[in-house]
């Protein structure tokens, strides 16, 4: 773990909205999408606005009222985990603007639950797709061509 | 200067070299809230790719006059990857149609192709992304100019923000895909809109007096087949693939514009319906509406309702779509199959989907029911 930088949604291919009190992220790279609901999504949003990954479980403490069952190490889990799935980097600087206070309390829905990442993995066809579909010379191509040839 | 930097100014400088003497065909149409013209060099790829947006044409403006100038040639002009590859032609013209169009619209687009024109495209392999990779965007630093290609023989969209100009410039114009003839231009269209906060959008659109239903879903879910039951109803018609959402003349609603006057669907399917004759077959057959149903066609309306109908034998019934499925039904297509400015997209795709909520609907599949049954549904307080 790097204990000086910060982490921040991946610039390249990952973008991402509050929908609700999800915060969906969809990787344009490969067409999969996420969706994180409370506290995931508190989480991605502390992350992407400049908290260090050390600081999460205080500041969900108090997002969340002091919660029995926050436990540190499911936190941990949780963000290696957006890392492994290239939703989140390291990056040497993080400006701090991703999400504002009042953004960040509404998706701090309590109880307070083990974070977890729903991925969807269904439309990555469609997204790879070129949409090259059977061509057929028609009578209106057909007079372009000829028009073309002249 | 970037490569796209480059490449805009390569693919202008080769339109320069078009000859003159096949003339222009320009045509002007209101996209959404812009008035767009769009210059071809050939009347029947005019008339063929553009067909689909005739029913957007405005006409009665004041006619260009001006169509080209005598402009020499710099030696090094056309020598942007040191290589001779062209070779100017002492008696071209400079067509300088689009700068006079500027002064009458608010942006302007080449259609351009290589196989009428004789000109060749620019190299361009930088802006090829891997088979097993999705089709991207480039956009230079400044953000003032995107491109993309695509298809087997890359058609090349690439449009310059600063200069309010787009060209897209076809291979070949002999064999173009019923989907590209339904709905010619979209990735240029949503870059155009996208910055006033109007945005491209894969769904049908329907009318009914003043309520304006977006029927969204991915594709074989029974849009096409929804919109075409509520058109044979007499209901307005904005589009069965492709139409444009964004800010309404009141301020605080969103309106619905029509972009496309194009059905596609199996020809099976079409017979239930009173067609014209399909344009072109394909996997499936393209109809053009226009202008059989040319007074059904509206090009504006206040959106009212969002549905996504499932067509099947069972019972009506209603439900609310989950942020998953939203994502699934409407943003993921939408994105796919409009590279570039996705932040953009998914923060206009954002907006609309918390102002209207989503409702799946089970539509019985008997056709002539489809249009009282969304019409109840639209009457009706859905949770």
């Amino acid at each position: 773990m790097d204990q000086k930088q910060n982490l921040r949604a991946c610039p390249e291919g990952i973008i991402f909205e509050v929908i609700g009190q999800e915060i969906v992220v969809i990787s344009l790279a490969t067409g999969t999408y996420f969706s994180l609901k409370s506290p995931a999504s508190t989480i991605f949003a502390l992350l992407e606005s400049g908290c260090h990954r050390s600081d999460l479980p205080a500041k969900l403490n108090d997002l969340y009222s002091a919660p029995e069952n926050l436990n540190v190490e499911q936190i941990e889990s949780f963000v290696d985990q957006l890392m492994s799935e290239s939703i989140m980097e390291y990056c040497k600087s993080n400006d701090g603007k991703g999400f504002d206070q009042g953004t960040i309390q509404s998706l701090a829905v309590p109880p307070y639950q083990t974070p977890v990442i729903d991925k969807f993995e269904d439309m990555q066809d469609l997204f790879l797709l070129d949409p090259v579909h059977p061509v057929v010379s028609t009578e209106s191509t057909k007079k372009t061509e000829e028009h073309a040839n002249q | 200067m970037d490569l796209l930097d480059l490449l805009f100014a390569n693919v202008t400088d080769r339109f320069y070299l078009i000859p003159s003497q096949g003339g222009h065909h320009p045509i002007t149409i209101k996209l959404a809230n812009k008035l767009v013209s769009i210059v071809s060099f050939n009347k029947t790829v005019a008339d063929s790719y553009l067909r689909a947006i005739r029913h957007l044409e405005v006409k009665g403006l004041p006619t260009v006059t001006k169509v080209a100038k005598e402009r020499p040639l710099e030696d090094d002009e056309f020598d942007y990857d040191g290589e001779d590859d062209i070779e100017a032609d002492p008696l071209v013209k400079e067509t300088d149609v689009y700068e006079d169009l500027l002064d009458l619209s608010d942006f302007t687009i080449l259609l351009i192709d290589s196989q009428s024109t004789e000109i060749l495209m620019p190299e361009m392999d930088f802006l090829s992304t891997p088979r097993d990779q999705p089709r991207k965007a480039f956009e230079n630093e400044e953000g003032t100019i995107i491109a993309t290609i695509e298809g087997e023989e890359p058609a090349l969209s690439i449009i310059n923000f600063r200069k309010r100009l787009a060209l897209l410039w076809l291979p070949t114009v002999s064999q173009i895909p019923g989907y590209q003839l339904a709905a010619p231009l979209r990735t240029i269209f949503n870059w155009l809109l996208g910055d006033s906060g109007i945005q491209l959008i894969h769904a049908a659109a329907v009318g009914d007096r003043s309520d304006g239903l977006l029927i969204s879903g991915s594709s074989g879910s029974g849009k096409t087949v929804t919109s075409l039951a509520c058109l044979e109803a007499g209901w307005n018609f904005l589009g069965d693939d492709f139409v444009a959402i964004g800010p309404g003349k009141d301020k605080g609603t969103i309106s619905v514009y029509s972009l496309y006057c194009t059905a596609r669907l199996h020809r099976d399917m079409a017979k239930k319906f009173d067609l014209p004759e399909p344009a072109v077959t394909d996997d499936k057959s393209l109809y053009f509406l226009y202008p059989k149903f040319a007074e059904q066609f509206k090009l504006e309306i206040p959106l009212s309702r969002i549905f996504m109908p499932n067509i099947s034998k069972g019972s009506t019934s209603t439900h609310r779509l989950s942020t998953a499925d939203v994502v699934k039904e409407i943003m993921i297509p939408t994105l796919a199959y409009l590279p570039g400015r996705e932040r953009t997209t998914l923060k206009n795709l954002t907006h609309l989907v918390s102002n209207f909520p989503c409702h799946s609907v089970n539509i019985n599949d008997s056709i002539d029911t489809i249009p009282e049954t969304l019409r109840r549904l639209t009457l009706m307080s859905l949770v």
